[in-house]
């Protein structure tokens, strides 16, 4: 039932402790594993608001300067130009707290089956996939407010068109290939519609061996090339919709940088055994629970944010398509 | 003298039923975050509106298509393209409270970042939809799914995930209706024109294509014109 909010309100908790402890979670634990399409080396290096007092800065970038910059011819022999300007802007990056527990009950350790049921410790060892598919998130989100440019249209699927463009429209912002090589982020339906299309273009059906490179099933959600036209292409759901059409995105490294806050400064007690991971921004430890709760848990807290950098020397282009149906 | 009546044991039983357990949501669809709608009239698109209804149409002096600025969803995600939230926050105290600053060029370029509670009328709503604030919310399995009143999810089949539905021809009525209001700018004339231009430019390419299927190409030709057709009605300004 869809219901119209009225007022800010507390959102209800879609999951409660305990209800997770069925044999099926084992099958998206599998799951789980192979969904690791590893957004964090094309996020570049992390923005660190440890100690900052703030929970927001903003990051400078400058333009107009070096390769983008000539020396101008003297006015006179006598008379030289004025100082030279240049543009200085910023984006604003923030960090937000992000957890994660589970908890299990002392009488599931228990009588707990050996090899059958999950444990603590399981879910503890997939901390890390838990970090990449947080911050994949976060970087399908980030990648969803670009407004510098646009390929594609919400009436039509991502077509060969569209890929073509992202190439063309990636070649036009010089400078950027110092970043490394592009990537775009679309929906692995939206990739099928795209593979669809290179089916009647020109220079797919001519040449099998470039129509077999895109089109074959890999089972991969980090592709390397696969059109190759010159950029690679991450598959998720994770890209965010609106009004019917996805919210894809090509970016050079570092066009999303990561945002993360050093969570050693908690000075967890020892007690609860914590392992800190400041390069992630993140801490696993135990999560104490009252005595007669007869529960053990595990808490992952982490720092962590993303934000789109300088427009002007990155690329940044919103892969703006029609959800497939 | 009247005795007073009072609450017997088997009255109380009866009025105080077992209560069910509630259960969380079984729709199977995707969460998706609450979001501000963020109109950017550089950034233009051509609403085809002949799905929407006539009387709606003559009311706002819309044909079939125009262009419209492109309304997208700008998430409100804490920690992601300057949005700030401290823990505790509900989505929509995010919202209230954690909006980020648009920068003086992106004021000077007319983009809007509109109130999530912003009233839709119900002339602008798919049947069976009640107007109301502009943010809505499905639970879903995993959390919340936020959308307006032109998107959501319908479960087609209990088995399979639920899917996404959209009304973009009442959406366009909606976002032609603001712009008469002038609540947003109209989309920029120049950034229509280069819209037309990138048309006009891949229909050149593909007539200069070699097609092994002569029927293949016709048939691509063909449908480029119409978007180029279409693509010539007007930039709407409410006028």
């Amino acid at each position: 039932m869809t219901t119209s909010i009225t007022s800010p309100a507390t959102q209800a908790q879609g999951l409660a402790a305990g209800v997770q402890y069925s044999y099926r979670l084992m099958e998206l634990i599998a799951l789980a594993l192979m969904d690791q399409a590893d957004v964090t080396n094309v996020m570049g290096d992390p923005v660190d608001l440890s100690g900052l007092g703030s929970t927001s800065m903003r990051l400078p970038f400058i333009n107009t300067v070096g390769y983008s910059k000539r020396m101008t011819a003297s006015g006179g022999e006598t008379s030289l130009n004025a100082a030279s300007a240049y543009d200085v802007g910023y984006s604003t990056a923030s960090v937000a707290q992000y957890d994660l527990s589970y908890t299990q009950s002392a009488q599931n350790r228990v009588i707990g089956l050996q090899g059958a049921t999950v444990t603590l410790e399981m879910l503890a060892d997939m901390v890390v996939a838990n970090y990449i598919a947080t911050n994949r998130y976060l970087f399908a989100v980030a990648g969803s407010g670009i407004s510098y440019a646009t390929v594609g249209s919400a009436a039509l699927e991502l077509n060969s068109d569209d890929l073509f463009n992202i190439a063309y429209k990636s070649r036009l912002r010089l400078g950027a290939q110092a970043l490394g090589m592009p990537v775009a982020t679309v929906t692995p339906a939206s990739f099928n519609s795209a593979v669809n299309s290179l089916r009647s273009e020109p220079g797919f059906t001519f040449n099998l061996d470039a129509l077999r490179g895109a089109a074959r099933y890999t089972g991969m959600q980090r592709l390397s090339d696969p059109f190759g036209l010159g950029y690679d292409v991450v598959l998720t759901n994770d890209v965010q919709t609106s009004g019917g059409a996805d919210l894809g995105f090509a970016v050079s490294p570092g066009a999303i940088r990561r945002v993360k806050a050093d969570p050693t400064r908690i000075q967890l007690p020892a007690a609860v055994n914590p392992t800190y991971l400041p390069d992630l921004g993140i801490v696993v430890y135990d999560l104490v629970q009252a005595l007669n709760a007869a529960t053990l848990g595990k808490q992952i807290l982490g720092f962590m944010g993303a934000t789109l950098s300088d427009p002007l020397t990155s690329i940044q282009i919103l892969v703006n398509t029609k959800t497939p149906s | 003298m009247a005795v007073p009546s009072v609450s017997t044991a088997q009255s109380a039983i009866a009025a105080n039923p077992a209560a069910r357990p509630t259960a969380a949501s079984t729709i199977d669809g995707p969460a998706k975050p609450a979001f501000w709608l963020r109109f950017d009239p550089s950034r233009p698109f051509l609403a085809d509106l002949r799905d929407a209804p006539d009387g709606l149409k003559k009311a706002l002096g819309l044909g079939d298509f125009a262009w419209l600025p492109e309304a997208h969803e700008f998430a409100a995600v804490p920690g992601v393209n300057g949005v700030w939230s401290e823990p505790g926050w509900s989505p929509e105290e995010t919202l209230v409270r954690g909006k980020p600053a648009l920068s003086d060029e992106e004021r000077e370029a007319g983009l809007v970042l509109l109130d999530p509670w912003t009233e839709v009328p119900s002339e602008f709503c798919p049947p069976g939809v009640n107007g109301g604030s502009l943010l809505r919310v499905l639970p879903v399995k995993n959390g919340a799914h936020y959308h307006t009143p032109w998107g959501g999810l319908r479960v087609v089949d209990p088995r399979q995930p639920a899917v996404p539905v959209s009304h973009p021809a009442l959406r366009a009525c909606w976002i032609a209706s603001l712009v008469k209001a002038g609540k947003i700018q109209p989309a920029s004339e120049f950034s229509v024109q280069g819209r037309r231009a990138e048309l006009d430019s891949l229909y050149s390419t593909t007539r200069s294509k070699s097609y092994a299927d002569a029927g293949l190409k016709a048939e691509k030709l063909s449908g480029i014109e119409a978007r180029i057709a279409q693509a010539k009605a007007e930039v709407y300004r409410g006028q």
